[in-house]
């Protein structure tokens, strides 16, 4: 089964917990980063724009949360990236705090149904400016990653 | 297929700081400082320290809830707190306020203290001013002149640093031993003007005398103010202009300069309070300016003032300057064919 | 870690790839718009008709008139098409020569200016610089008498992700120098400063080894890029005794020329061909392939597109210039002109207006200061956008704001996001009228 996973990352914090969903999934699968300047125009030019959704079964979408919402770059890609309809999609986001995880989780679950995808699955992983990222946290959504496959494939 | 290009105007980059940015790194850059006051006065200083912060915050959302946006929604709560345009406390002034403010009271000084220094100095200070980037004064200097006129007595109980072994040997589970109690003291200033004892140089960079929160330890203001001009939130022209006038000044009028410059506040005066970006001018020169005057006023008050302790007046009085050092500081050019042109 | 690293006042340079890679040749397009007009209702005269056969490097027109008059020359064989108004970049309708190419691009018989002799005498060569369609600044040189003292000359990269001017002199490094010889000699200045960042020692090399054998000219390291329309405060600056009374005085007659025409300059005294084809970066988010390309002038922007790789996603802002000067087009149909130095298409995001971060919005000045010490141009930003806010127009004309470069760095700076390169434009307009904006402010931005 495809899958694919397109995070966008500031710090890194979002990056090492995409990588860590890449290997529990242990198969092929397209990682794509959006680099953005602070205005939100793409850096250099990003496969994720031209990148067409219909081949892949699972999409995981990451980014971070900023002011209890999903970051508005990750909204607006949502709402504009193609053929996303019907597809299954999970997200996992970083953040701060752990007050934040239900405010964003129906802010994410809102903007998916609203493109007409399925929630198929969330992760909330809180990093404190990085430090608090442990392995364990990391081991966390790689057995998410893992669970969420598994239970696709059935 | 292009028929939804935007067309904005340039610049289409930008950089991705914003204000609150600037406080944070005043945040991190109090970080030895908070490490020092604990070290030297005790872990209640921390208490002060946060009522001084909440009661910060707590009037700047009160205030801008009232008088901002009337139609607050109050549930959820943070939800609305945090997302309200209207309510910025996310810009990380208020609580810098707070932080300073707190810096500039004595360990020995009650709850009430901090939390009405706090009020003044947002409500007062800044909020009636019309909010960030109105205020003329420097709003913890704000809260502290009022709690020095309103409550004198409380604000300048100075106690001795804390002697830990007594401390922890008095420890019980009862709150009230957590408390210190100090012995009251009096600053290496009041000492010099009322009673002519001078404190030896190491104490006073070390931080072993009396004095407020954040102004005894002068190796920890160093590292902060350090931290601040690598990073580049501040620019070396206000502080080194200020304390480069008080050593010339005392010098003429006959004190020691090197005392006069590690006692007191003037090191954290220098470094956080003068160069706050709000109050304090706009060009280089203009910085310069300021810092002479603030420089001259403090010597002088306190050489010759009532007040054994001047910094706080003297950046009071140059902010309220700083508006006309800006008008003069900066260049008029005449209508010509060299500007007016092509 | 971003959070703990020294604050930067001036933008990284961006990526894009460019500059790794040798310069390429674009192919011909299909057809060329070439614009007469650089400014609503610039006269102009143009010297063919519908239907004619032109060849590359054929002259069709002039536009301008007295001492601004510059030849107009087709870039690329074909037939004229149209005679028309056409969209020009700067946002109105300029009247163009449409040519629809015919792919073969057989170029006019070329005379090199300095086989004929005519460098002894000064107006005959600048005469003939301005038949070979090469923008310098010709009303400067004439009211001086064709002596000015000095040439600055602007080799710094302003906007972060072009490479144009830098690839100029890595590839064409002595041409460039050859060029710079023959202005000299031909204007009689006595001193050449060309300006380069000091992290580019590669560059600073090359200059300094061919030009080192003429002594009038003389590379100069700065820290910091410049913009272009900046130069001319920066000769005032750097060359009148008194730099703090801008005054003009004889010493401050300085010539400002930029890289290709210099390259321009070198190939029509040595090779007698006029300016037809400009190196351009194509950068951006857009983008697959970005690169330096050398690209015929009055090309529409989507050959261009379409040649560094193309867009298969939907294009979100294509602009002329960078992205600090640069200006959005509105169509692709819009040609490349004379002193274009890049274009970058960018795929933004769009964000609705409830979404847009609350962090992004503007909020009261906090006179940080940061505009002040980034300005090129040393004027005080935040009190002239004070000013125009409330509409005080002679007071922020008072405080210079005719001095702005337009350069952006106030507005990327600001941790406000207060819009003060908006604002500053608007004093300008509002002072002088609509038909500056046009001609003024934006002629500048795209030279």
């Amino acid at each position: 089964m495809k899958c694919a996973i397109i995070y966008c990352s500031k710090t890194g914090n979002t990056e090492r917990v995409a990588r860590a969903i890449a290997h529990g999934l242990n198969g092929s699968v397209k990682m794509v980063k959006l680099d953005f300047t602070p205005e939100g125009i793409l850096k250099d030019f990003s496969p994720s724009f031209t990148l067409d959704l219909s081949p892949f079964e699972l999409i995981f979408l990451g980014g971070w949360v900023m002011v209890m919402r999903v970051h508005p770059y990750l909204y607006a890609y949502i709402k504009r990236c193609s053929n996303i309809e019907g597809k299954k999609v999970a997200g996992f986001l970083t953040g701060g705090a752990v007050l934040s995880r239900d405010h964003a989780f129906k802010d994410f679950k809102g903007v998916i149904e609203q493109r007409g995808a399925e929630l198929a699955g969330f992760s909330y992983t809180s990093t404190l400016l990085g430090l608090t990222l442990t392995r364990k946290k990391l081991e966390v959504a790689t057995g998410f990653a893992r669970d969420l496959m598994k239970k696709c494939n059935r | 297929m292009d028929a939804h290009l935007i067309v904005s105007p340039p610049p289409h980059l930008k950089s991705g700081e914003t204000a609150h940015c600037l406080m944070f790194d005043v945040l991190i850059a109090s970080l030895p400082i908070i490490f020092a006051s604990v070290i030297f006065f005790g872990p209640h200083t921390l208490w002060i320290m946060f009522l001084s912060v909440s009661s910060a915050v707590a009037t700047e959302v009160l205030i801008q809830i009232v008088f901002k946006s009337p139609g607050f929604a109050f549930r959820p709560f943070f939800y609305n707190l945090l997302t309200n345009e209207d309510i910025t406390i996310l810009d990380g002034s208020a609580l810098v306020t707070g932080l300073l403010l707190s810096f500039t009271l004595p360990p020995g000084s009650p709850w009430w203290i901090p939390v009405a220094g706090s009020f003044v100095a947002i409500a007062v200070g800044k909020q009636a001013f019309g909010g960030v980037g109105y205020n003329i004064f420097n709003p913890a200097l704000v809260g502290r002149a009022f709690l020095l006129a309103a409550w004198p007595v409380e604000t300048t109980a100075w106690t001795a640093t804390l002697r830990w072994e007594a401390w922890i040997c008095s420890l019980s589970l009862s709150p009230q031993s957590w408390i210190v109690d100090g012995v009251t003291t009096a600053t290496p200033l009041a000492l010099l003007k009322l009673q002519n004892q001078p404190t030896p140089l190491f104490q006073l960079v070390a931080g072993n005398t009396a004095g407020c929160l954040g102004e005894t330890s002068a190796i920890a203001i160093l590292i902060g103010a350090s931290y601040l001009l690598y990073k580049g939130t501040i620019t070396w022209h206000i502080p080194c202009s200020f304390i480069g006038t008080v050593i010339p000044v005392s010098l003429l009028l006959g004190k020691d300069p090197v005392f006069n410059v590690f006692a007191g506040g003037l090191l954290l005066g220098a470094f956080f309070m003068a160069t706050d970006v709000v109050t304090s001018p706009v060009t280089k020169w203009g910085r310069i300016v300021f810092g002479v005057g603030a420089g001259m006023i403090t010597t002088i008050i306190r050489i010759y003032g009532a007040y054994p302790e001047g910094v706080c007046y003297a950046i009071l009085l140059m902010n309220s300057l700083t508006p006309l050092i800006d008008r003069y500081a900066a260049r008029t050019y005449q209508p010509s064919d060299e500007n007016l042109g092509a | 870690m971003p959070t703990f690293s020294r604050r930067n006042l001036f933008p990284p340079r961006l990526g894009g790839g460019a500059w790794s890679k040798p310069s390429q040749k674009a192919g011909i397009p299909e057809r060329v718009i070439i614009p007469f007009q650089e400014a609503i209702s610039m006269p102009c005269k143009i010297t063919v008709h519908e239907g004619d056969r032109v060849k590359a490097g054929e002259k069709i027109g002039f536009m301008g008139n007295g001492d601004t008059c510059i030849a107009v020359h087709a870039s690329t064989s074909g037939r004229v098409d149209q005679i028309a108004p056409m969209p020009h970049p700067l946002g109105f309708n300029a009247l163009s020569v449409v040519i629809a190419s015919d792919g073969k691009d057989e170029g006019v018989e070329a005379k090199p200016l300095g086989a004929s002799g005519i460098g002894s005498n000064k107006e005959k060569m600048f005469e003939a610089l301005r038949e070979m369609g090469i923008p310098l600044n010709y009303p400067l040189l004439a009211k001086t008498g064709f002596a000015v003292s000095r040439l600055l000359i602007n080799a710094t990269e302003f906007e972060p992700p072009l490479t144009s001017g830098h690839h100029l002199i890595k590839e064409h490094g002595p041409h460039i120098i050859e060029g710079l010889k023959v202005l000299l000699s031909a204007c009689s200045a006595s001193q050449a400063v060309i300006l380069i960042e000091k992290d580019r020692p590669s560059l600073i090399k090359t200059l300094k080894g061919f030009g080192s054998e003429v002594p009038a000219i003389t590379i100069r390291g700065v820290n910091h890029p410049y913009p272009d329309t900046a130069v001319g405060y920066l000769a005032k600056k750097l060359f009148s005794k008194k730099p703090y009374r801008i005054t003009a005085d004889r010493r401050t007659e300085v010539m400002t020329v930029d890289l290709s025409s210099l390259f321009a300059i070198y190939n029509a005294w040595f090779w007698g061909m006029p300016l037809t084809e400009q190196l351009i970066t194509v950068v951006g988010s857009a983008i697959p392939n970005p690169q330096n390309s050398w690209v015929k002038i009055g090309t529409p922007l989507a050959n261009l597109v379409q040649s560094a790789g193309g867009t298969s996603s939907p294009l979100g802002q294509i602009t002329l210039g960078g992205p600090l000067m640069g200006l959005p087009q509105s169509s692709l149909e819009v040609p490349i002109i004379k002193k274009t130095k890049g274009v970058c298409a960018s795929v933004a995001l769009l964000f609705d207006e409830r979404r847009r971060s609350r962090f992004y919005k503007r909020v009261p000045c906090i006179k940080c200061a940061k505009c002040v010490d980034v300005c090129p141009v040393s004027i005080i930003p935040n009190l002239i956008a004070d000013f125009i806010d409330n509409r005080f127009f002679s007071d922020a004309a008072r405080r210079g704001v005719f001095l702005c470069a337009e350069c952006g760095l106030c507005e990327y700076v600001c941790p406000s996001r207060i819009p003060l390169l908006e604002l500053m434009k608007l004093g300008k307009v509002s002072l002088k009228g609509e038909q500056s904006l046009l001609t003024q402010s934006n002629l500048k931005l795209l030279s």
